[in-house]
């Protein structure tokens, strides 16, 4: 089976971005899990579409109101029935919006905050959840979940090389709750270190996380989502 | 604002509601939920008495659904339920949809609250929660007064209750953090981490930072004050105590600056769980 490439990339470091930044990877993952500031306003989305050849992907993390608000803006202007806005979901507002306004214009992913969520339903009621809500993927960046999302019929999206753990919304850059955001994040990774952790933690935008290896081998994926970490920028 | 005080014994929720508790939550050890089991009720005897006392007193006593369960554990927690709501259980508080769907399907007359757990963060989630049965939602710890004025003035006939942040507030966020899975045994998100420019620890707000969000909360409209459920009972005593000075002085209609500054004064001298709160930092 053919493994497509994604680049995973947050708004700010999309208009931070050179041309041809994206040159290896076929499809642009647009947005972040974990942190609405870096989440692309409409504007940013069609910045992308004009800057990256192939396809587009939205993705969101949990949204409040207003970021909600601009989300729904995103796809109201960018899907259609023929050109199918794939979505990456974690909040259970926008799954559900997606379902009864969007249905037909989305492919819905489930992301990785939403799966720990699945993962805890029993099987049964997860797989008549996921039919529900019309979600063929899921976003996973931890080997020791694929099984728990096996016979489910979902498409797997594996990411790599970083593993979240954690995460917060007081801001650890700026140290500030979410409103008026600096993007201080953008480009950089912290690696923190502690004698009684195995590996350092990393931090990355609001996500703490660890560092990965290479992707497992698993029938399931069929796409490696590549998440830059700044090379040689751990302040 | 009225306070929903979490309680572990007959003897904790008698007396809280002579203090004035306006409601009171608790979990059975038997029933999964959020904390250690030390934090529950240990036995169904003394908890249907905590409910019964609640009920007799016209106020309202909520059990805890809140962590996932499944099989023979799923079935306990729905006859667990059953049986409370026979004793004049007032409400269930939920985390996940699975038991939610399952606890309205029983008919109870209690009501189904959704725990802060279960992240609902906006309007759409919130509607989605009342189709599914509920009537009440805790938000979520990190939610800001701005971001959930929308949640708490919403139309849909659902009440909102908010955490005391002032006394405490997790540096993250509780339902999607795994850290405690990288040794099984500490509290990584207290440690003192090596980072690049020296020491790092994990931020969360400050004292003054958690007055203002209760000021927000209650300005925006928030009637329900929840207050955490502790190991040690007379801390949980000195927290309930500094919600009501802190419930006096917003009725008193203080500036946000001035309730800030009076707050965190207080913070520092009322509640001894705050101070050791923050002397862990």
């Amino acid at each position: 089976m053919k493994i497509e490439r994604a680049l995973q990339l947050s708004a700010p470091a999309l208009r931070a971005a050179a041309p041809g930044a994206f040159k290896k990877a076929g499809l642009l993952y647009l947005g972040d899990e974990f942190c609405q500031n870096l989440v692309p306003s409409p504007e940013d989305f069609a910045l992308a579409l004009a800057k990256f050849p192939g396809r587009v992907a939205l993705v969101t993390p949990l949204l409040t109101d207003a970021a909600f608000d601009s989300v729904e803006e995103i796809i109201k202007a960018q899907s259609s029935p023929r050109r199918r806005l794939e979505v990456v979901v974690n909040d259970l507002g926008l799954l559900h919006t997606l379902k009864t306004r969007y249905a037909r214009r989305v492919l819905v992913s489930l992301g990785r905050v939403f799966a720990h969520r699945v993962k805890v339903m029993p099987r049964s009621f997860a797989a008549g959840f996921l039919k529900k809500h019309n979600v063929k993927r899921v976003e996973l960046d931890d080997p020791a979940l694929l099984p728990r999302f096996e016979g489910l019929g979902l498409k797997v999206s594996f990411h790599t090389p970083f593993r979240y753990v954690s995460v917060t919304r007081f801001c650890p850059w700026e140290r500030h709750w979410p409103a008026g955001c600096g993007y201080a994040c953008e480009g950089r990774v912290k690696e923190l270190e502690h004698p009684r952790l195995p590996a350092p933690l990393l931090l990355k935008g609001q996500a703490y996380g660890l560092k990965t290896g290479a992707p497992p081998r698993h029938p399931a994926i069929d796409r490696l989502v590549q998440e830059p970490l700044p090379a040689g920028r751990r302040k | 604002m009225k306070t929903v005080v979490g309680v572990k014994t007959y003897d904790e929720a008698a007396t809280m509601l002579r203090l004035g508790a306006d409601e009171l939550y608790g979990g059975l050890a038997a029933v999964p939920n959020h904390r250690l089991p030390a934090q529950s009720f240990q036995t169904m005897d003394e908890i249907k008495a905590a409910v019964k006392l609640t009920r007799k007193l016209g106020r309202r006593f909520s059990l805890l659904v809140n962590q996932p369960s499944f099989g023979a554990k799923s079935r306990k927690t729905l006859a667990v339920a059953r049986e409370l709501d026979e004793a004049g259980l007032g409400a269930c508080i939920v985390r996940e949809i699975p038991m939610l769907e399952s606890l309205a399907a029983l008919g109870l007359k209690a009501r189904l609250t959704v725990s802060s757990l279960a992240l609902c963060f906006n309007l759409p989630a919130m509607r989605r929660y009342k189709q599914l049965g509920a009537s009440r939602v805790v938000l979520p710890f990190q939610l800001l007064p701005g971001e959930a004025a929308p949640l708490i003035k919403n139309r849909y006939g659902l009440e909102t209750e908010v955490f005391f942040h002032a006394d405490f507030c997790c540096a993250n966020i509780d339902p999607a953090c795994r850290l405690w899975n990288l040794t099984h045994r500490d509290q990584t998100c207290r440690f003192s981490y090596k980072g690049p420019g020296g020491r790092w620890r994990m931020p969360e707000a400050n004292a003054r930072e958690k007055m203002r969000a209760v000021y927000g909360f209650y300005h925006s409209g928030a009637r329900y004050l929840k207050i955490i459920r502790m190991n040690d009972f007379s801390e949980e005593l000195e927290v309930f105590k500094f919600a009501r000075i802190v419930d006096k002085l917003l009725a008193k209609g203080q500036s946000e600056e001035e309730f800030a500054r009076l707050g965190e004064k207080l913070y520092f001298t009322v509640s001894r769980h705050a101070r050791s709160a923050w002397k862990k930092r």
